[in-house]
């Protein structure tokens, strides 16, 4: 199923965002009082909360505690297993 | 190739015991940027570990 | 406790429907040296790990593990899902569609039904722990034979992804082991 270019484009860079703060949250997890990789952390915290914060205004909750709203669109189509990422132009 | 020696097997140090396994500590360093980072499947250069494929031909 | 969310880790894709590699990719959904077996091998030995930095990365390795199941089922989700009966026959998932259609099942490559008796959990976290380094690398060997099995490009782009994830979770699991390691021989001096 594939979804509109911007949806698609916003949807990556969280993903990028989100996976290298995983990244990130198991190094800290094996060097918990490393002070850059902290502050990297939270930089990238900060930027998150903006994208997802655009992401799920347009285009629905990512998570079910998001959901509020005056329909329940937590139940929309396109689950992520659904969704074309397109990836095969490169 | 060189042959495998163990007489020349670098020492670990006074720390180290026998009968354990140690892996080096990461040190933190550069980082890629985010979507670079999702390509290579980590933030880290000094992890980051490619597998280079053959291509599968029709012999094979 | 769990939350799940609405997005892959990875944008999982495929070129084409390489549905031979469909039933092969199964070794990496229910197989012995899957994610499945992964992440309930790392979320059942978390419980009594002697310090918090243990506890913490066999949580969070093991939640992502869960996520990488589900690039996998992804993965043969999308190869699987406008196969017809015949194809699914001639490429050896005839078992599998008579079993269970198109849904995903936890079993290996061959068909064979998950079972815990893939994974260990012992309370000695010296023993886990090199348990989970094994695990890690039989994780990454299998996915450099799946690799070499198909030619197909995004399948090829998304296993890379998951391997490279297999050398990062390794270098944890190492440190964690040196922590755990210097935890307890500090411990015999008191």
């Amino acid at each position: 199923m594939k979804i509109n270019k911007e949806r698609l484009e916003l949807l990556k860079e969280i993903m990028a965002l989100e996976f290298s703060m995983i990244d990130l949250n198991l190094y800290l997890d094996t060097h918990p009082r490393d002070e850059k990789p902290l502050m990297i952390f939270a930089q990238y915290s900060c930027r998150l909360k903006d994208l997802k914060e655009k992401y799920e205004n347009e285009y629905g909750p990512l998570t079910p505690d998001r959901a509020a709203n005056s329909e329940w669109k937590w139940i929309e189509e396109p689950w992520p297993w659904q969704i074309d990422y397109e990836m095969g132009g490169k | 190739m060189k042959k495998y020696d163990i007489n020349i097997m670098p020492p670990m140090g006074p720390g180290f015991r026998l009968a354990r396994a140690y892996v080096p500590f990461q040190v933190f360093g550069k980082i890629f940027e985010p979507q670079k980072a999702l390509m290579k499947g980590t933030i880290f250069p000094e992890l980051y570990d490619p597998y280079p494929k053959k291509k599968r031909s029709e012999e094979d | 406790m769990w939350i799940y969310e609405k997005k892959l880790q990875y944008p999982a894709w495929v070129e084409s429907c390489d549905l031979r590699i469909a039933k092969l990719l199964f070794a990496q959904y229910g197989g012995p040296d899957s994610e499945l077996s992964a992440g309930l091998r790392y979320l059942s030995q978390r419980y009594n790990m002697p310090i918090p930095e243990a506890k913490a990365v066999l949580t969070d390795i093991g939640t992502e593990e869960l996520a990488h199941w589900e690039i996998i089922g992804t993965l043969i989700y999308k190869i699987i899902e406008r196969a017809t009966p015949k194809q699914l026959e001639e490429a050896s998932l005839g078992a599998h569609y008579v079993q269970h259609g198109r849904d995903l099942y936890p079993h290996d490559a061959s068909g064979v039904p998950w079972t815990a008796a893939y994974i260990q959990a012992i309370e000695d976290p010296i023993a886990n722990l090199h348990e989970d380094l094994a695990a890690e690398e039989k994780a990454r060997t299998t996915y450099e034979h799946l690799i070499q099995s198909t030619n197909d490009r995004g399948v090829i782009e998304t296993l890379s992804f998951l391997r490279e994830r297999e050398v990062v979770h390794f270098q944890r699991f190492g440190e964690t082991l040196r922590l755990v390691q210097e935890y307890l021989d500090r411990k015999m001096y008191y």
